[in-house]
């Protein structure tokens, strides 16, 4: 648990994948009032591009159009540009509230280095949606 | 360089002391049979709320002093199931804590006992 030097730089990406059961309904990542990028579009193209239906919509917009719902947080950080630090993404069954999946992306600066955000919800997505 | 190596001293103090802490509280006169460790554990989404069977026992807060690593929010997950399981919940809310610093996930768990399965 401890920092030791070699740990850096640091680039993690975690995953409770989608259950293979639940991979062909439908999903619905619910657009955050700060989102000023559209993650949430590139997000459900990301989930598309790996087999799942996904939508976009906006906060709020999710109530009827699918099965599921994905739910995300980016955490940006400035260092001579922004990057994406760390990005969730959560699957929650709205009619319980359970949460059924989620992934994680975390990189540090040098990490990012080269990597657009794109780049890091591909990652987040592929570990989401792989086999278990 | 006495400086310097003051700084790196300082450095190395504040990294290498870095870990990850874990703070489980009971509300009071909620005390509940502890469960096994491994038991199973509903994780609701923040918004949800569970329905009024259950009552909310205790919270877990799972945090990191500095740049601990190996604190993803799997393992993160997994520190809360085993305090909600020894505080005798059977369902949590998790609610992430923003960190900018923090190379860890960091959350507050509420950890409630339910009657009937935990439904919006």
């Amino acid at each position: 648990l401890r920092w030791r030097p070699w740990h850096w730089p640091v680039r993690a990406c975690q995953a409770i994948p989608i259950a293979p059961a639940l991979r062909a309904e439908t999903f619905c990542v619910e657009r955050h009032a700060r989102d000023s990028r559209d993650l949430a579009s590139q997000i459900a193209d990301s989930l598309d591009k790996a087999g799942l239906k996904a939508v976009a919509a906006d906060a709020g917009g999710c109530t009827g159009r699918a099965r599921y719902r994905v739910a995300y947080t980016d955490n940006w950080q400035w260092d001579i540009r922004m990057y994406l630090k760390r990005l969730t993404l959560e699957v929650t069954d709205p009619s319980t509230g359970e949460i059924v999946a989620l992934a994680e992306s975390y990189q540090d600066s040098l990490s990012a280095l080269g990597d657009s955000h794109r780049d890091i919800i591909d990652r987040a997505v592929s570990k989401l949606v792989e086999a278990k | 360089v006495r400086l310097a190596l003051f700084a790196i001293g300082i450095t190395c103090a504040l990294a290498c002391s870095s870990e990850m802490y874990i703070q489980p509280i009971r509300y009071p006169g909620m005390e509940r049979t502890p469960r096994p460790s491994a038991c199973d554990i509903r994780f609701l989404a923040e918004t949800a709320t569970p329905d009024a069977t259950c009552e909310a026992i205790g919270d877990v807060f799972v945090g990191d002093t500095g740049f601990s690593t190996n604190c993803d929010i799997i393992r993160v997950r997994g520190d809360v199931r085993r305090n909600a399981c020894d505080l005798g919940g059977d369902t949590v809310t998790l609610r992430k804590v923003p960190d900018g610093i923090s190379t860890c996930s960091q959350v507050r768990a509420l950890v409630y006992r339910c009657a009937a399965p935990a439904v919006r």
